[in-house]
């Protein structure tokens, strides 16, 4: 047989409870579902199991760590929930330890969604606020996979050749930036993250496993809520440094009035800013709100958000 | 033949990470202590361009510079990616390091090149006849992209998969990739509280001509089941087993050319002592004068 099954055992070992587990129990019943040679199958009996136990728990924990640095909300959240943390545990499987490391948080997130049932919440908003943040952050973490790499260092050279602070034409067809994200949250991303992570990103895995997420602290973000509480956030993912190994991207967030969704909803490619005024106008808005309409747009065009068709 | 002849000797230094604690120039600017190190190895970006600014100062200081990174798979079945080598041999010629060392582990499992820092660190090769001739084939797909020589190094292990002793399957990587040696001393430890099994019992099969650095660095021991397991961990103390480790290989070594104390993390009055007790034992033990003469001298450079 060939190296790579015997590297297939490795990994799995490393990153697979439930094998690490049959290994465990039976060794070779275990490695019998690998096609091994004898002396390939004895290469691996017998393993130090504390040893192995030790390694894939410390790998584990720093998986989760990078995850949770780039999913701080959806894990400061879930440790709020009894086991929280041991589901996320039980999520790092060898699909997701196989991905690359912009690609890992995306399938960490979907997979949480999928696994939510197993939670207990206090009632349906609850749940509801759950949701919302796994899938703003999912979206976020899709905005930085390593898939959307060619499209970034397209617009970092398109950025960077042109024109920064330049007004928005009013009468010129907008389109949404490709890659865009547009998403509703019932309190500031900012003022959630304030009041779940007391650390530095990075640092939020070990914080949170030494101190999760209260109960309490959860509900409470309930009371910051009110009627004009609620945001469209909307965020762009940037290269930050073009580089053959080490390029980095980051998400930029600006945070709008949440009567700013179906005003996005409008620019389709065909509409200028004129004509979603009209729209707004007609529909009764205000001068004011017109205005603060107009200031919107501008930031979203002057942060590339928004740009011509 | 591998021509350790033509690499210079570089004495006693530190082994850090740029831009994190301690500072390689902090260590450098030390005029008062007896042991300071003469060059900095560092681990870091592939890209060199991302690290000009921290690499700098150290050039204008003249500090001999070694890049020992963690993205290379120099064992296993997935080849390297040309781009990658390509990147990190422009790195290598932009510090001028005189030869280019890495734990000979898996750094990614797929095609897409990465660090080991995506596993939480290295994950050792499998010790047997067909992953050696895996680890032949990278380190000389390597060798053909790399200006410098390579060394390479075995890494820390808590368990071994495959039988065949740490220096029978290094010392036939080395002769049969042509490549030198980097010999960390905690990693043999390693070795040896995984398997139960002192490393010279097969120290027949080390080239020891081979071995051009050595590291010394901190780490803990977790005490389970019979025996400890060694945890690779530099910002601790480092443990006496490593340093019997030390005075032991010294004197096997005819062409060391480097000992470096791995310190990220470590107070700098600590890196002090610990590259202090290291000079003694260069001194007392390495069996390359140019070597010991080299360390004998060390004094501030900036």
């Amino acid at each position: 047989m060939s190296l790579k099954a015997q590297e297939n055992v490795l990994f799995e070992l490393l990153f697979d409870d439930d094998f690490r587990e049959e290994y465990s129990q039976n060794a070779a019943s275990a490695l019998s579902l690998y096609g091994l040679t004898s002396d390939e199958v004895n290469d691996f009996l017998p393993l130090r199991l504390d040893a192995l136990e030790l390694e894939a728990d410390v790998r584990k924990r720093m998986i989760l760590s990078q995850i949770c640095s780039q999913a701080p909300l959806s894990i400061a959240m879930l440790s709020s929930f009894e086991n929280g943390l041991d589901i996320a545990k039980k999520i790092i499987k060898p699909f997701i330890v196989r991905a690359i490391v912009s690609e890992r948080c995306s399938l960490f997130l979907q997979q949480l969604i999928f696994l939510k049932d197993e939670l207990l919440f206090f009632n349906e908003q609850d749940q509801i606020l759950f949701t919302q943040i796994l899938k703003l952050e999912l979206c976020f973490a899709k905005q930085l996979s390593h898939s959307n790499l060619h499209h970034l260092r397209q617009c970092k050279d398109d950025e960077d050749n042109a024109a920064k602070n330049s007004n928005i034409e009013c009468d010129k067809a907008l389109v949404l930036s490709p890659l865009l994200g547009v998403n509703y949250l019932p309190l500031s991303y900012w003022q959630i993250k304030k009041e779940l992570c007391a650390v530095d990103s990075h640092l939020l895995w070990r914080e949170l496993q030494e101190t999760p997420i209260l109960i309490e602290q959860r509900l409470g973000l309930f009371t910051a809520m009110s009627e004009d509480s609620s945001k469209c956030i909307i965020s762009l993912a940037r290269l930050l440094q073009s580089s053959p190994t080490d390029p980095k991207t980051d998400l930029h967030i600006i945070e709008m009035i949440d009567g700013f969704l179906p005003l996005l909803n409008k620019v389709n490619g065909e509409r200028s800013l004129n004509d979603i005024l009209q729209l707004f106008e007609s529909a009764g808005a205000s001068a004011d709100m017109i205005q603060k309409v107009i200031q919107g747009f501008e930031t979203l065009f002057q942060e590339f958000c928004v740009q011509y068709n | 033949m591998f021509k350790h002849d033509q690499l210079p000797v570089l004495g006693l230094g530190v082994s850090l990470s740029l831009g994190e604690k301690p500072s390689a120039l902090s260590l450098f600017s030390n005029t008062q202590h007896p042991a300071l190190p003469q060059f900095v190895e560092y681990a870091g970006l592939c890209d060199v361009s991302l690290l000009e600014t921290q690499i700098k100062p150290l050039q204008q200081a003249q500090i001999p510079l070694l890049f020992h990174p963690s993205f290379i798979n120099f064992c296993g079945s997935i080849e390297n990616n040309i781009s990658w080598l390509a990147t990190a041999n422009k790195h290598i010629q932009f510090i001028q390091s005189p030869w280019f060392a890495q734990d000979c582990a898996y750094c990614f499992f797929s095609e897409q090149q990465g660090y080991s820092s995506q596993y939480a660190y290295f994950i050792p090769p499998i010790l047997n006849l067909k992953s050696l001739k895996y680890a032949v084939q990278r380190v000389k797909e390597v060798q053909i992209k790399i200006s410098t020589p390579i060394l390479i190094e075995p890494p820390p292990v808590t368990f071994v998969v495959g039988s065949m002793p740490v220096f029978e399957f290094f010392g036939q990587l080395a002769q049969q990739a042509n490549c030198g040696l980097l010999l960390d001393m905690g990693h043999l430890v390693s070795y040896q509280m995984a398997t139960g099994i002192s490393v010279f019992d097969a120290i027949e099969h080390l080239p020891v001509e081979r071995v051009i650095e050595l590291h010394v660095a901190g780490g803990r021991l977790i005490h389970s089941g019979d025996a400890p397991i060694y945890i690779d961990a530099h910002e601790y103390e480092v443990l006496d087993e490593v340093w019997e480790m030390f005075d032991e290989v010294l004197p096997l070594l005819p062409n060391l050319k480097a000992v470096c104390f791995e310190c990220e993390g470590v107070d700098e009055r600590q890196v002090f002592s610990v590259l202090n007790t290291m000079k003694e034992k260069i001194i007392q033990y390495a069996i390359n004068p140019v070597l010991v003469k080299k360390v004998q001298n060390t004094k501030a450079r900036v």
